[in-house]
């Protein structure tokens, strides 16, 4: 009887909690507190919509201006630098001048004066090349290629007699020299061929 | 001009006393739209959230949360069929999110909540008060039941919802939460009786 009693009685504790929960009301004004936060949320994404059409133009003026940016920078840097074989070259033939300049005509091929000059060209490459390598510090440089990395390697660290073999004039007068010692050659040979059945 | 038969855009033209362009107009159309529905279902959503959070400004927040929401789904909004359904469902899963990231409060404070929101105190103060501690410790009990029971149960608590209300607020059916609902209300009565006999000396 009383278990009976105390089931009812926590039944009715169970309805009346539920009962209690369903009596809750909202709290004054909430309507239209959320009706503010509705309209300033809405006004904020209008203002926020509106933003990128002002936006487009600027961007793309911005990118063009980038891309013009890059596409002269580039022209320039193509158009002033000098490839790396002309480098190498110019440097090779610097390298023969002082060499030339600082040898005296009557010196020896091993002399003090050339010994001192070739290591001051050795220990202080930087010096000789820095004018020629100052237009390398552009931005927009294309990366030099193995090959080119390897003939700037070689102008710097070459020695004088390997680098003159790059120089345009010299080349010229070596083979103007061979072919004056080939027409000699062939000149003598004729003329041995012509005196020898004299001879005979 | 009649208004009955005016479109919204003129009758925007005609109460700011300029023209209003497309975006303008159809932004006021949203707006009118949610407040009505606001108007209309915040009272069973602060219910709905005020069953599981029992904290009034928490449960504002969530009412408040769910008509942003709306907002940002509001494509999703003209195929709806059951919207009252749907800002329930809307309003439970962000009460539930934001009951796991609460800590829990006194059994005292919950009472006082569930006091200072309740729109029948009819008797004394003090007898106000115990209802409302009885009350609130009935639903900390009703916290302790498996999740199926005790979602049924703080739903089957609102008036306005029916059983198929709240099968479809739960993506169950309606027999399901017929048993479920019996299952719950017979473990509550069960854990009632054993917290009312340690209770007792």
């Amino acid at each position: 009887m009383n278990l009976e009693h105390d089931a009812l009685m926590i039944e009715k504790e169970i309805d009346a909690a539920l009962k209690l929960l369903n009596e809750t009301q909202p709290p004054a004004q909430m309507a239209s507190r959320i009706h503010l936060s509705l309209e300033t949320t809405i006004a904020a994404r209008g203002q926020t919509y509106r933003g990128p059409l002002f936006w487009v133009p600027a961007t793309c003026a911005a990118v063009a201006a980038v891309l013009l940016l890059v596409f002269f920078q580039t022209h320039w840097t193509r158009g002033t630098q000098l490839p790396a074989v002309e480098t190498a070259k110019i440097a090779a033939d610097s390298v023969s001048q002082k060499i030339a300049s600082s040898r005296p005509e009557s010196a020896p091929e091993h002399s003090h004066e050339r010994d001192a000059s070739i290591t001051n060209v050795h220990q202080k490459p930087h010096r000789r090349t820095h004018a020629q390598y100052r237009h390398a510090a552009n931005l927009f440089n294309y990366p030099l290629t193995r090959q080119e990395k390897l003939l700037l390697q070689f102008a710097a660290t070459a020695k004088p007699e390997d680098l003159r073999d790059l120089n345009p004039e010299y080349q010229a007068k070596v083979e103007a020299q061979q072919e004056a010692e080939f027409l000699a050659y062939v000149k003598s040979g004729t003329q041995k061929t012509k005196t020898s059945p004299e001879t005979n | 001009m009649d208004v009955r038969t005016a479109t919204n855009e003129q009758i925007l033209t005609w109460t700011l006393g300029r023209s209003v362009d497309e975006s303008e107009c159809d932004a006021a159309n949203l707006v009118s739209e949610i407040s009505g529905l606001a108007t209309e279902y915040s009272g069973v959503l602060f219910r709905v959230a005020f069953s599981i959070l029992r904290h009034a400004s928490d449960a504002e927040d969530v009412v408040q949360e769910t008509f942003l929401r709306v907002l940002k789904h509001k494509k999703q909004l003209a195929s709806v069929e059951n919207r009252r359904v749907w800002l329930i469902r809307i309003a439970w899963n962000l009460a539930l999110d934001r009951k796991r990231r609460l800590r829990s409060t006194p059994l005292v404070e919950e009472a006082e909540e569930i006091l200072g929101n309740c729109a029948s105190v009819e008797a004394s103060a003090e007898t106000s008060l115990d209802a409302a501690e009885s009350c609130a410790r009935i639903l900390r009990v009703i916290d302790t039941l498996p999740r199926k029971e005790r979602e049924v149960l703080r739903l089957s608590a609102i008036e306005e919802l029916g059983i198929p209300e709240i099968a479809a607020i739960l993506k169950t059916t309606e027999s399901g939460v017929r048993s479920c609902l019996f299952r719950a209300r017979q473990r509550l009565r069960e854990r009632l009786e054993t917290e009312e006999r340690r209770r007792q000396p």
